[in-house]
């Protein structure tokens, strides 16, 4: 391994972002976010509660796609990473988490680990659980240290031996007044525009879901 | 330049039915409230030999929903409160998209003796 920015001290062997892949396991699909109040207000259709349904389900498409544009939870979203074999000969072994929310001094945005399993060496191979003691949360670094290193059972021909479930927490940015603004022009262009096609080209305002979000958008390196 | 605005309007429903003494009576309950595009506000005078009649002409613009779409269908059971004023609706322009509705409504004065 040659590249070692990000690497811990005397742990020459980690990369940065050693994970080898991560999906998402648990997300709200069902909570609203912005009120409807809000949405019938926006879309001028105040006291008329007939497309309340339909609002709803355009309001969590609209608030899943700002989760994801700024990669900051609004509500909980859990996460399942996997680290490869090369991640784990490093003491400490630390371990990236991939998607993270910075935690302010609300409380939110934190992560909490749900379980950090391996790959043991029997035959057939038992995933295991890690006890908490063995390893901590490092949130400078969003990353796991196992100040221990590796159980000496890991087993070293599973791809990805060990495991670890965590939840990012709402950010507390999800209640700026900016950023539900946006969700709303996002809401109304999805209201007023149902089918992939126009005949015509469709304008960006100035100012708009865009301009309004960047500045909370992390940078990603 | 015309200026369209959104403004407050209560959608009503309509009873029809008949009194003690055998008069029609129509009963407005409101339904809800909307914010449609106000626009085309047209009053007119009619002098007759007799009488002045006022007729005001108005169109609201409205957003396609279900409600909507059932004053398209039962346009004689509604009527719309603006500016505190009960107005009929005569025609009603459904979108070709189905999103928006767009209805024209009147409202008669009591005619004023010449």
């Amino acid at each position: 391994m040659s590249d070692t920015l990000g690497q811990v001290q005397y742990g020459s062997t980690r990369n940065p972002f050693n994970y080898d892949k991560f999906e998402q396991i648990n997300r709200a699909l069902t909570t609203g976010w912005l009120t409807l109040e809000e949405i019938t207000q926006q879309l001028n259709l105040f006291g008329d509660e007939s497309q309340d349904d339909y609002l709803s389900g355009l309001e969590l498409a609209v608030r899943m796609h700002i989760e994801d544009y700024l990669g900051m939870p609004i509500f909980p979203v859990s996460y399942r990473s996997y680290y490869g074999i090369s991640s784990i000969y490093a003491s400490p072994v630390a371990l990236d988490l991939p998607q993270v929310s910075y935690a302010d001094s609300y409380g939110s945005g934190s992560v909490v680990i749900n379980s950090v399993k391996y790959y043991n060496d029997d035959d057939p191979v038992t995933l295991t659980t890690l006890a908490s003691t063995n390893y901590t949360y490092d949130p400078t670094g969003n990353k796991l240290i196992l100040p221990n290193g590796t159980p000496s059972d890991i087993n070293v021909n599973v791809t990805s031996p060990i495991v670890i479930e965590y939840t990012v927490n709402p950010n507390f940015l999800q209640a700026y007044p900016v950023i539900k603004q946006a969700a709303l022009l996002l809401l109304t262009h999805l209201y007023n525009n149902r089918s992939e096609t126009t005949l015509s080209k469709l304008q960006n305002i100035p100012y708009g879901v865009d301009a309004l979000l960047r500045p909370y958008k992390p940078l990603v390196m | 330049m015309a200026i369209k605005r959104y403004e407050n309007v209560d959608v009503n429903d309509l009873t029809f039915g008949t009194n003690a003494y055998g008069e029609y009576t129509t009963t407005i309950t409101k339904k809800f409230t909307t914010r449609p595009l106000v626009s085309d506000v047209k009053n007119s005078l009619a002098i007759t030999e007799r009488y002045r009649v006022y007729q005001d002409l108005i169109q609201f613009t409205m957003n396609y929903t279900p409600w909507i779409q059932d004053i398209v269908i039962n346009q004689n059971l509604y009527s719309i409160t603006w500016r505190a004023k009960d107005w009929r609706i005569t025609d009603i322009i459904e979108a070709n998209d189905r999103m928006s509705v767009t209805l024209m409504c009147y409202r008669s004065d009591p005619v004023t003796k010449v």
